[in-house]
């Protein structure tokens, strides 16, 4: 036991987590070395209020209290931005007049969500816009890999009767059973094609000019145009 | 001095950050940085003769996979609920943020912010039933920035 105090500097001396102890009023009766690199400290840290340097306790004071009665008890918050870096701040049971506030500093893993999260939100907004491209078009339009179409637009969904996307992704080549039974892979709609990838369809009886552009490997963008009857010769 | 913490809850992408910087520091910058976590900035504010300092929390915006962490939520006294007037979406989700801070803060205050309503056509503007609550905000053209803030801590000083 006597070598616990060693222990506890070595850990810190890591500079993998630090700490504020504080009383039931909030006050700070001591830190470690090291935490100035979060926060602006003042020259009387001792005895001045955490809430100062940690404002993100303001409004979380009952639940804190909670820390100084109940061992089991840990209030906490995530990835909170400070001086460039991201910590995450919990409490720890210290004794029945002090609480350990814990900061843990998860800069790098954060940095690298946040590039994630960057990419992802970039990715759904030009899908969104995408999207609204093609509900903007007059033509009925769906966007396919071998099997499942990944892309529709409203007047697709719509003219099908379909609620979203995720049902006509629930009965991969069921649209086109009244077409075509032996449709097994969207490939097989481009084979039927001529070489210049038109052709007529007919959906939902309705009859349409159908023409497809091959995308990147697996994609291909369907367009389906409707045609007046007695008109398909012509329109192809 | 009177410490009040107030949110900015909504999507990602609404211009919350935004907005916040435009209070704050009067800047804007169309450059969009997603916000990771939460960061606090402060403005001191004076309403009818009482200081006020208020800490305003910007959260990292929820998606369709990740909601905002009640963590950040609790204990606050306010908030402003943000929508991009150009995602229909996320002006949608607003009532699902809302009753989901109210049933934490129960007494706090809110009002809305019909953000980036410089983008907004005046017939489009026609469509959306505006209340005491509700504004067209623009951190871009600094359109009703000051106001939203203004009429929360009003509401919070009541």
């Amino acid at each position: 036991m006597t070598h616990i105090p060693l222990i506890l500097s070595t850990i810190l001396a890591k500079d993998i987590f630090h700490y504020f102890q504080i009383d039931t009023k909030f006050n700070i009766l001591s830190y470690s070395y090291g935490i100035d690199k979060y926060f602006t400290l003042s020259q009387q840290i001792i005895g001045s209020d955490i809430r100062v340097y940690l404002p993100e306790l303001l409004g979380s004071e009952e639940e804190i209290l909670y820390s100084f009665t109940d061992e089991n008890h840990h209030f906490s918050i995530e990835k909170i931005y400070k001086n460039d870096h991201y910590i995450d701040i919990s409490t720890e049971y210290c004794d029945a007049e002090s609480i350990l506030v814990i900061i843990q500093d998860n800069t790098t893993d954060v940095k690298k969500q946040h590039k994630l999260l960057q990419y992802n939100n970039e990715l759904t907004l030009t899908n969104n816009i995408l999207q609204s491209i093609l509900d903007q078009k007059e033509s009925l339009l769906f966007v396919a890999d071998t099997h499942e179409i990944k892309f529709a637009n409203k007047k697709f969904i719509e003219f099908l009767e379909k609620s979203d996307i995720t049902e006509l992704q629930e009965e991969p080549m069921g649209i086109y059973k009244d077409y075509n039974q032996d449709f097994e892979s969207y490939d097989d709609i481009v084979l039927e094609l001529s070489s210049n990838k038109r052709g007529l369809m007919r959906l939902n009886g309705v009859d349409f000019v159908l023409e497809v552009l091959l995308l990147g490997h697996p994609y291909k963008l369907f367009t389906l145009k409707a045609t007046p009857r007695g008109s398909l010769n012509s329109a192809l | 001095m009177i410490r009040k913490k107030i949110l900015l809850i909504g999507d990602f992408h609404v211009g919350k950050t935004s907005l916040i910087k435009r209070y704050v520091d009067n800047t804007f910058d169309d450059k969009y940085l997603t916000t990771i976590g939460v960061k606090i900035s402060k403005k001191l504010v004076t309403i009818d003769t009482i200081e006020c300092e208020l800490l305003i929390w910007d959260i990292e915006g929820a998606t369709t996979v990740k909601k905002i962490p009640t963590a950040y939520m609790r204990g606050a006294s306010g908030s402003i609920f943000v929508g991009d007037v150009t995602r229909p979406e996320t002006i949608e989700n607003i009532a699902r943020h809302i009753e989901l801070f109210l049933q934490l803060n129960p007494n706090s205050h809110y009002v809305i912010a019909y953000n980036k309503a410089d983008m907004l056509s005046s017939t489009e503007a026609e469509k959306f039933d505006l209340d005491a609550k509700s504004f067209f905000s623009s951190a871009k053209d600094n359109l009703n920035v000051n106001e939203l803030f203004e009429q929360l801590v009003k509401e919070m000083m009541l």
